[in-house]
Formats: structure tokens, C-alpha cells, sequence
């Protein structure tokens, strides 16, 4: 009798763990779509500084950390469902691939010389993406951009 | 290696499983790291991440976590599973199951990642989720069969031993306990092993790409087929073993 109790335990368990996954998966919102739509840039900013006493970085500093990497200046960036990505500044349009890594918290730009960028997607929400220079897994980057979103209000889009 | 079991295991036993499962869970965990941005050998810091997604109500991101700790946990509970049900009718098959369990997962992510990888959300997500349960898989097998002596991809609780060693190592009459000495053997055996195998997929990853899984396979491999060369050998000398003294009792007769 325990071990038949026991038995039915460990399939309630073991059937109803994947079935709960799969229904808190199907209610929540996948990063994958929250991405989709235009977004423009509001804030680029060193988020650490070298020192306590430094709140500033120098030119020369500022260089060295963004050595290798593509900048994105108040910028407007357009995620379609396709992959594709638009980034436009002051008329100018330019064409990427993206994709989400890890558990959606890796933004990939890819760019057609086969180069890529890697940003840790910080905080996604209806209004607002925020991403990190990726540098390393554990430790928040250096460099924050700050997005908002741009296609879901007309009055909104104007205000920022 | 794998047939023997808990208190009969010899220190070259543990060195050599150890050192082998510890460096093919460095290849995977590494190549996990570089390609999927994620850790697969270990659930540490995914338990860190699940409490800040869920802090910062990111629910999708902390559902897709538990995924992959279930996952790990399903495979520590898979090979125990295993180990301990069919011990008795064939040891050698309990022991090395798992472990093709977890060659089949590798070959599984290395050829789809080679051949059919879109780079999409959902197929990082699943494959991080399969290379978990096979890195859950070789950890509960090792750590079962061992006694509980090896753990090859729990690398938080195998420095915490090695400080807790080379303190108790400042103290002579520490140093002369032989099965203190063995146990640093054994860890600093698998310390090395899991960052050799970390430092090799790094740089043949660039070389072969998601390749580097079937060399993972390749190691894995090697683990059942010397245990079963052994069994072979050690079968044909027992019967030869047999043989003369058989024909010695008939001989004298």
C-alpha cells in the first residue's frame, strides 16, 4: 500500500512538474515577441566608473572600453518578427540580423560582414528595454543604452 | 571505472572516472558558455538567477530557469534511477546506461547545433535544457557509484573540500592520514581535468564548432568501452585461470 502511494507521488510529480512548465510558459510573455516594434534610444551611459572618487571617464578611458565595438547613439532600432533589425539615425538606415541567446537575457545583432554584437538584455518591458554592453556573464557591463518604445502610443513617441 | 561500487572502488578508480567525466563536463560547459550564453555543468548560479528573475519579475526568464534545474535534477534522478534498480542483475550495464543516455544527448545537440541550428530563442533554450540533464545524468551517476567521493560537475563543493584539505594539511598529523591525502588527489585530479577540458573546447571550438560535442562523446566513450575491454580481459584470464586448474585436478587424478 506505501509503495503504491509512493508510486503515484513520484508520476504526480514527475507528469504534473513538465504540465505546470508548459502552462506557465504558454501565459507568459516570451522575450522573443516583447522585442518586436520600434524602439529609440534615450540614454547611453557609463554605468561604472573606474574609481569612487572618478565619476567621470576620459576620452582616452571612454576609447579603451569601447575598443572593437559598435556605437549606437541615440539611435532608433526596429525589431521585426523576421530577425531583422532597422537601425536608423538622422536618415540613415541600416539592416542587422538579431536573435535572443541564453534565457532570452543575450541580444545578438549580427551585421552582414559576419561581424557580432552582444548586449545582456536587462530589462524588457511594454515601455521599456534596457541592455548592457556584454562583457561577461556574472558582472553587470560597463555601458548601459536605454530604450523606449516608440510604435505602441503616437502621443508617447512625441513626448520622449 | 564503473563496475565497481561505493567502498570497492579503488583511488585509481575514482582518478580515472573523476578525471575523465570532469573533463568532458568542462568541454560541455564551456562550449555551452560560448555559444548559448549559458552554464550547463552546474546549477549554482542558475538558482541565483531564478531568485533575481523572479525578483524582477521577469516570469518567463524564471520559468525557463526552473526548466533547466528540473532538468539537471531529472538527470541526477534518471541515473540513480538506474544504478540502483539494476545493480544486482548487471553492474557493468547499470553503470554504463547512464552514460550512453548521456553520449545520445551530446550527439543529439552537437549534430542538430552543426546541421540544422537557427540561432532561435526557443532551440537555445531546449538544447541548454538537454545538455543540463545529461550533465545531471554524468554527476549523479559518478557521484552514486563513488560513494559520493566524485562529483564532477559541482566544482563550488570540490574547492570548498580542497580549501578545508590544505588547512587541515598545516597540521601534521593530517597529512599522514593517508585517506586525506587520497582525497586531494582525487579533487585536485578533477579541478585540473574540468579546466583542461574547459581550456580545450575553447579553442577547438573555434576550429570545429559544435563538434566539440562529439569529441565530449568521444571521452565519454572511452569510459565504457576501457570498462569494457577490462571486463573481457579480466573474464579471459579468469577462465584461463579455471582452465589450468581443472586440468591439474584432472592430471593428479
Amino acid at each position: 500500500m506505501e509503495k503504491r502511494t509512493y508510486i503515484v507521488r513520484y508520476i504526480l510529480f514527475f507528469m504534473g512538474v513538465p504540465l505546470l512548465f508548459i502552462f506557465l510558459l504558454a501565459n507568459s510573455n516570451n522575450p522573443d515577441a516583447s522585442i518586436i516594434g520600434e524602439w529609440k534610444e534615450v540614454e547611453w551611459k557609463y554605468e561604472k566608473t573606474p574609481s569612487r572618487d572618478k565619476r567621470e571617464l576620459t576620452e582616452g578611458e571612454k576609447k579603451s572600453i569601447t575598443k572593437g565595438l559598435y556605437i549606437h547613439e541615440a539611435e532608433t532600432w526596429k525589431f521585426l518578427p523576421n530577425g531583422r533589425v532597422i537601425l536608423s539615425k538622422d536618415g540613415k538606415e541600416e539592416e542587422l540580423g538579431w536573435t535572443l541567446k541564453g534565457r532570452g537575457h543575450i541580444l545578438k545583432l549580427y551585421h552582414l560582414s559576419d561581424q557580432s554584437e552582444h548586449y545582456n538584455l536587462y530589462n524588457l518591458n511594454e515601455n521599456e528595454m534596457v541592455l548592457y554592453f556584454h562583457t561577461e556573464l556574472h558582472a553587470k557591463s560597463i555601458v548601459k543604452l536605454k530604450f523606449k518604445k516608440i510604435d505602441k502610443d503616437p502621443e508617447y513617441a512625441q513626448k520622449i | 571505472m564503473l563496475r565497481k561500487f561505493n567502498n570497492h572502488r579503488t583511488l585509481k578508480d575514482n582518478i580515472q572516472l573523476g578525471g575523465l567525466t570532469a573533463f568532458s563536463a568542462g568541454m560541455v560547459n564551456v562550449t555551452s558558455l560560448i555559444i548559448f550564453f549559458a552554464f550547463t555543468s552546474n546549477v549554482t548560479g542558475h538558482y541565483a538567477i531564478l531568485a533575481e528573475e523572479i525578483a524582477k519579475g521577469n516570469w518567463y526568464e524564471a520559468i525557463i530557469v526552473f526548466g533547466w534545474i528540473f532538468m539537471f535534477f531529472f538527470g541526477n534522478f534518471f541515473s540513480n534511477f538506474i544504478v540502483i534498480n539494476f545493480d544486482r542483475t548487471n553492474r557493468y550495464l547499470a553503470h554504463s546506461l547512464p552514460l550512453f543516455v548521456e553520449i545520445l544527448c551530446l550527439l543529439a545537440v552537437g549534430t542538430y547545433g552543426q546541421f540544422y541550428y537557427a540561432e532561435t530563442l526557443s532551440e537555445t533554450e531546449l538544447m541548454v535544457g538537454l545538455m543540463l540533464f545529461a550533465m545531471g545524468i554524468q554527476n549523479g551517476l559518478t557521484a552514486s557509484i563513488s560513494n559520493f567521493s566524485i562529483k564532477t560537475t559541482h566544482l563550488t563543493g570540490l574547492t570548498t573540500d580542497i580549501g578545508i584539505l590544505a588547512s587541515m594539511f598545516t597540521q601534521k598529523r593530517y597529512r599522514q592520514k593517508k585517506s586525506l591525502r587520497d582525497k586531494k588527489n582525487i579533487l585536485l585530479t578533477i579541478a585540473f581535468s574540468y579546466l583542461s577540458g574547459g581550456i580545450f573546447a575553447g579553442i577547438v571550438y573555434l576550429k570545429i564548432g559544435f563538434m566539440v560535442f562529439y569529441v565530449a562523446c568521444l571521452v565519454i566513450g572511452t569510459i565504457i568501452f576501457y570498462e569494457y575491454y577490462k571486463l573481457k580481459v579480466t573474464k579471459m584470464i579468469h577462465t584461463k585461470r579455471m582452465g589450468k586448474r581443472l586440468r591439474a585436478a584432472i592430471s593428479s587424478e
